[in-house]
């Protein structure tokens, strides 16, 4: 390219990016939308300066955002998993965004967030008198977030988009949500109430202890599983219960949290309290991905569940879409490496047909 | 023959019964369905030596799941019960178990301070231990005044110990991965057997084994120790050595318990005043009374965490919700019967 063209075309740009900046400055339309504690918020213009406490959010952020340049302060907890995964290593900075601003339960420490200066901080929007209400007696826009439902971080998505002013890139997001989701269907609608696969996701699975989900997770619905701690009436996040519960409930597949760095399904193979296990029979005990079930990268969990549930029915070349959508959510595709380390690759290579859907 | 040694005839007849029905009824006991008559093949097939033909998953669930389990329970009640017994025993004072000498908050800091930094269960069982006694040693320490420890500055002085190591857990806590680190401190801390295994019998039979042959070899300068310590010292006996050999006893056994099981309360407190009431305060009758009693009431306890629900209840909340109102009962009548006639 020559430096004859870089300047013609620099003038136009100039142009378009002045004219812009007038119209930003003309504001006709503050951003305005309702929180999820029901609050109304209103902004003059898009945040440049986003702080974000709930954990799961930040990665929110860079996917509907393209880049971390607008997230300046961040949880500790939430920088360190930044940093474990792929967004660390595509975005290295992510280790020098400010953690200062939060310290236990997601209390806000006020004075940091004063000097940080920023345009929105998101904040989780239960027990607001400490969360939220001091940020907001010294002018901070605090925007607060639930969770529980499926609903809710959809419309999280919207919301981040809106605050970014990136309304068109949460659409997309979320129109990919709704296809995938409808594929799946197309295929698990069919299948009847006793026919669909039963299982249990275990948070912790190890000598000291076994924790299983309780509540009928939206990514369990999707790909049509039964969650059998669910059916027998729990309804907590985490529950403990003992290997005589696990015998009882004998499901036909056993998901390992891999938030538990412990967790493998060699271990269960090989507990003899567990050999009667038709899921240690049939070798279907798996780590779960290292993505997100309860955010934007949701549909890559429905479709890698899916899969597991009824290995027959699906057929989806999902190294080439996690790549895929990876790289328009963070900028970079991950490569060989990477998919096989985000797929588990060696902890549940051996497990029923794992390698024949999910490896290279 | 006296009434006492009556009632403590009574006492072991009535053991001799209910023991073995407990032990089976538990094993029988559980969230997987086992025919009883399987379950009795089953061990009887073990201890004779017979396989027999029964449903892998039923022989695992008893032998792997269960057995230790209630062999678990019954090693950590009996031994936090003669812990307890002991304990009242030498300080003359209803009102101390294992936890108000500092012994359970020393191991369980030690245990959560293991979890937080390796993960591994054999650093939980290792610090468990070391800070229990290290807990005991800031005791001594503290208490010592003129070569010899007045009985109220020793019963302070654990509550001053206790006091600082249960900060030092919130501490952990605190600075512990909410994620992943946390909820295993938070669940190992209020007790559970859950997940025992064989290996953990052995961590838990030795110093439990260890600690109750030694509390029953100073059975009687108990009792003389009871009486005093002027009396005590009149009849010859060491005060200040058997103190500490009883209280080094009832660390290596709180220790133990709290490194396999976490905090189990309310054992030490609450069941040798019930083995008191039925057998007398003789030690030589009353800590082999507090171990039965201790052992049937954490198996039971046992039973109902792990059967009540399809999740686990913590043993802590259990001995408590059960112990504080029957420890407040007994508290009114053995005060107007009891501890009084001193």
């Amino acid at each position: 390219m020559s430096v004859m063209s870089e300047s013609r075309t620099a003038l136009p740009c100039a142009v378009v990016l002045a004219m812009a900046g007038l119209t930003g400055v003309a504001g006709a339309d503050p951003i305005t939308f309702t929180d999820q504690r029901g609050k109304l918020i209103e902004l003059d213009a898009p945040a440049e300066r986003v702080i974000v406490l709930p954990k799961p959010i930040p990665s929110m952020l860079i996917a509907v955002d393209g880049g971390i340049d607008r997230l300046i302060g961040l949880h500790p907890a939430a920088q360190a998993v930044l940093m474990e995964g792929l967004p660390g290593k595509l975005y290295p900075g992510i280790a020098e965004i400010d953690t200062s601003i939060v310290g236990e339960g997601f209390i806000p420490n006020v004075e940091a967030m004063l000097v940080a200066e920023p345009d929105v901080v998101i904040q989780w929007a239960s027990r607001p008198e400490d969360r939220i209400d001091p940020m907001e007696r010294v002018g901070i826009t605090v925007v607060g977030f639930g969770y529980g439902s499926y609903e809710i971080e959809a419309e999280q998505i919207e919301i981040m988009g809106k605050i970014l002013g990136r309304e068109d890139r949460a659409a997309e997001l979320l129109e990919w949500h709704r296809a995938v989701r409808e594929n799946i269907d197309k295929v698990v609608s069919g299948i009847p109430e006793e026919d669909r696969t039963t299982m249990l996701f275990f948070d912790r699975f190890d000598s000291d202890e076994l924790a299983v989900f309780g509540r009928n997770e939206f990514f369990f619905q999707v790909p049509a599983m039964r969650n059998l701690a669910f059916e027998a009436g729990l309804d907590q996040g985490t529950v403990t219960i003992d290997a005589e519960q696990l015998l009882k409930w004998d499901p036909e597949v056993i998901l390992l949290n891999y938030y538990d760095p412990e967790a493998d399904p060699q271990k269960v193979y090989d507990d003899p309290r567990f050999t009667g296990l038709q899921a240690v029979q049939n070798r279907r005990v798996y780590k779960t991905p290292k993505l997100d079930p309860g955010s934007h990268e949701a549909p890559l969990v429905w479709s890698w569940l899916a899969t597991l549930a009824y290995p027959d029915a699906f057929d989806l070349d999902h190294r080439a879409e996690i790549a895929k959508q990876l790289e328009d959510m963070y900028g970079t595709a991950p490569d060989d490496g990477d998919l096989d380390s985000i797929l588990q690759l060696s902890a549940n290579g051996d497990s029923h047909r794992y390698g024949e859907h999910f490896g290279r | 023959m006296t009434r006492a040694l009556r009632g403590q005839r009574l006492f072991w007849m009535v053991v001799a019964v209910v023991m073995p029905l407990a032990v089976v009824g538990s094993l029988a006991a559980g969230r997987y369905q086992v025919p009883f008559l399987n379950v009795l093949g089953i061990l009887g097939g073990k201890m004779v030596g017979i396989g027999g033909a029964f449903p892998p998953t039923e022989v695992s669930v008893v032998e792997l799941v269960r057995l230790p389990r209630v062999l678990a329970a019954m090693l950590a009640g009996a031994g936090l019960a003669i812990a307890g017994a002991a304990l009242q025993g030498v300080f003359r004072n209803p009102l101390v178990g294992p936890q108000i000498i500092g012994v359970s908050s020393g191991a369980g800091f030690g245990g959560a301070l293991a979890i937080l930094l390796f993960g591994s269960a054999w650093a939980t069982v290792g610090f468990a231990f070391v800070f229990g006694l290290l807990a005991i040693l800031i005791v001594y320490l503290l208490s010592r005044m003129e070569s010899q420890a007045p009985i109220l500055l020793l019963v302070l002085a654990g509550v001053v110990t206790s006091a600082f190591f249960s900060a030092l857990i919130s501490l952990i806590k605190y600075v512990a991965d909410p994620d992943n680190k946390l909820p295993a401190i938070v669940y190992w801390l209020m007790g559970s057997l859950a997940s025992i295994g064989w290996v953990d019998i052995l961590v838990l039979a030795l110093p439990v084994t260890l600690g109750g042959l030694l509390i029953w070899g100073l059975r009687f300068r108990i009792n003389v120790l009871s009486f005093g310590d002027e009396d005590a010292r009149a009849l010859g006996v060491h005060v200040e050595r058997t103190r500490w050999l009883i209280l080094v006893a009832v660390a290596l056994i709180s220790a133990a318990v709290v490194a396999v099981g976490g905090i189990i309360g309310w054992i030490g407190l609450v069941i040798p005043h019930f083995a008191r009431a039925l057998v007398g305060p003789s030690h030589d009758a009353l800590l082999p009374a507090s171990a039965v009693l201790g052992a049937l009431y954490l198996l039971l306890i046992d039973d109902i965490a792990r059967t009540a629900t399809a999740a686990e209840i913590p043993l802590g909340i259990l001995t408590a919700l059960i112990g504080a109102p029957v420890f407040a009962f007994l508290l009114r009548r053995t005060y107007l019967t009891g501890w009084r006639r001193d």
